[in-house]
């Protein structure tokens, strides 16, 4: 069976046009994905566990899936100071039951943005931020600006379906009607498809975007002749291109959102193509990593009011990043309880978060072995959404695309093992 | 001898593919390595391939050099995973979000050799 307009379960591009050849419930081929999707999408049979596990001393003993869920409601009901974190590689109805569950046990639920794009959150919530859809980048942009990011590498077909290679309404020569700046600390392969490579200092982002906001204000005499490591003569070069730019465009990834003031960057490049916006039509975006990390926040934020790092310890939910960040939470060693989904902390946050994680009771819903589940207490296996569940995903451009479900599994998904949870809890009453 | 450095982590193609098999050899040869500037590794003595201790305030962990004409003789760059996380540490007073790039660090060569993921996160259950 041939399936057509698959939509890739890897990162926030979506990219929906993958055809899979499914042969006897199996997935026998793919045609357009990238490495990544390809990767993740042939690769899903390889090393699954095969049955709930839980750990006795040093070892791990197969247990039912009834008692899987057992035991994960007597973990978080008896919890006082529960984290759930994960859900940007689910489903956006799996993630809105994992907000139902925590509101049912108090605790706190953080998505991967933590360690993300969080910094461009708290710019936007700052600023705001002028954006528009990818649809718009390919029928208009003729400046595309990667800042911070290589697309090369994390989003590999980005630059060919919707910002530098591909034809559009006004861009009808595709590559040829583009101007592509890559402004990064080094020189990395997605320079080779830019025209233009603007080399900084290591976090100096925002006194440069801080200069160019002043450079497009006309103060360009405030301006020192080198700032950040770049000649102020290349700066105002920019600035003038921003500004004669019919649709200017800014991706930007963690080399932004990681450096420096962090968020302070992010405010201050909103502010940059706010100014800008003064001169012509000009937009930026995030490139979102995980899938479905945009569906997370727009989840979280239709449900509770925020979009990451939600308290309900209180009763209510409570935002306060810095405080209620799984990073921070994890360090000051309140969390006594983890929920991990769709997700690997254990790998990708810093050490003395793992070092709580490995302390705590700690539960992960994971198809695959990963390095949070060689700290995990009970293990719960999934199905993989995108490829064995279909469900709902936000692009990176915040527009929801359905997924699909390209064969059967005899495992549960996200959630229906986050209901189940639900009703155990629930079987137990209202926690004080 | 120890080298300042500025420690650059992020997402690479390799450490993208091989994310979900993490206890393969392919993910640690993608994520458990350090790239950094031949003249660097000509500095502190280390051959391509060969031992490179990473120490920060937090931790140190020993990772394979991979020279790369691209990365500047002040930083080094470690894919993001188990083995650039294990010398990160909190950044209080960032709203949240630890400092993955740009953090201070020292190199040195070692004879040392680099831990498989599954040891390393042993490391944290002592």
């Amino acid at each position: 069976m041939i399936i057509e307009d698959v939509i890739c379960p890897f990162c926030g591009s979506l990219c929906d046009d993958l055809t899979v050849e499914v042969k006897d419930n199996e997935i026998a081929g793919i045609e357009n994905a990238c490495k990544l999707g390809y990767s993740k999408m042939m690769g899903y049979e390889h090393d699954r566990y095969e049955r709930p596990l839980k750990r006795v001393g040093d070892e791990f003993k197969e247990i039912s899936y009834e008692e899987s869920i057992e035991e994960a409601a007597k973990i978080l009901y008896n919890a006082k100071s529960p984290l759930l974190y994960g859900w940007a590689s689910t489903s956006c109805e799996a993630i809105e039951r994992g907000i139902e569950l925590a509101v049912k046990i108090g605790g706190v639920i953080d998505q991967t943005a933590t360690v993300c794009h969080g910094p461009t959150v708290l710019g936007t919530q700052e600023v705001g931020k002028p954006s528009c859809t990818l649809g718009e980048v390919k029928n208009r942009a003729d400046l595309v600006i990667y800042w911070g990011c290589n697309p090369f590498h994390a989003h590999p077909r980005h630059a060919e379906r919707y910002s530098t290679f591909t034809k559009g309404y006004f861009t009808k020569k595709g590559r040829t009607d583009r101007k592509i700046v890559l402004v990064d600390i080094r020189k990395t392969d997605t320079e080779g498809i830019c025209d233009r490579f603007i080399q900084i200092e290591p976090g100096s982002d925002y006194k440069i975007l801080t200069s160019l906001i002043a450079i497009v204000m006309g103060k360009e005499e405030s301006i020192p002749e080198e700032i950040g490591g770049v000649k102020k003569e290349e700066l105002l070069g920019l600035a003038e291109e921003m500004k004669h730019a019919n649709f200017g465009m800014v991706f930007f990834g963690m080399g932004v959102t990681m450096t420096g003031p962090k968020y302070k960057n992010i405010a201050a490049l909103e502010r940059l193509v706010r100014e800008l916006n003064r001169h012509t039509k000009f937009s930026l975006m995030p490139m979102r990593g995980h899938y479905n990390v945009a569906g997370a926040g727009a989840v979280f934020t239709w449900r509770t009011g925020f979009p990451y790092a939600v308290d309900f310890r209180r009763g209510y939910p409570y935002y306060n990043p810095g405080e209620t960040t799984s990073n921070d939470l994890l360090t000051r060693e309140e969390v006594d309880a983890m929920l991990v989904v769709a997700s690997d902390p254990g790998a990708h946050f810093v050490n003395s978060s793992v070092r709580r994680m490995a302390k705590i009771p700690l539960i992960v819903m994971d198809p695959h072995p990963s390095a949070t589940s060689e700290l995990a207490d009970l293990i719960i296996p999934t199905a993989i959404s995108g490829v064995e569940m279909d469900g709902t995903a936000y692009r990176m451009d915040d527009v929801p695309i359905r997924f699909k479900k390209l064969i059967d599994s005899k495992f549960k998904s996200d959630f229906e093992i986050i209901g189940d949870i639900i009703e155990k809890i629930e079987k137990r009453g209202v926690k004080d | 001898m120890k080298r300042e450095v500025k420690l650059i982590t992020g997402r690479t193609l390799d450490q993208g593919i091989f994310i979900e098999h993490k206890h393969s050899d392919e993910y640690l040869n993608a994520a458990a390595i350090c790239r950094i500037n031949p003249k660097l590794m000509k500095e502190i003595g280390v051959d391509e391939g060969g031992g490179v201790k990473v120490i920060t305030d937090v931790a140190d962990v020993v990772v394979r050099a991979v020279g790369d004409d691209n990365i500047g003789e002040e930083m080094i760059f470690v894919p993001m995973g188990p083995w650039a996380n294990f010398v990160l540490g909190i950044d209080v007073g960032m709203a949240g979000m630890p400092s993955f790039k740009g953090v201070n660090a020292k190199i040195e060569s070692t004879d040392e050799k680099t831990p498989k993921m599954e040891e390393l996160m042993k490391r944290y259950m002592i």
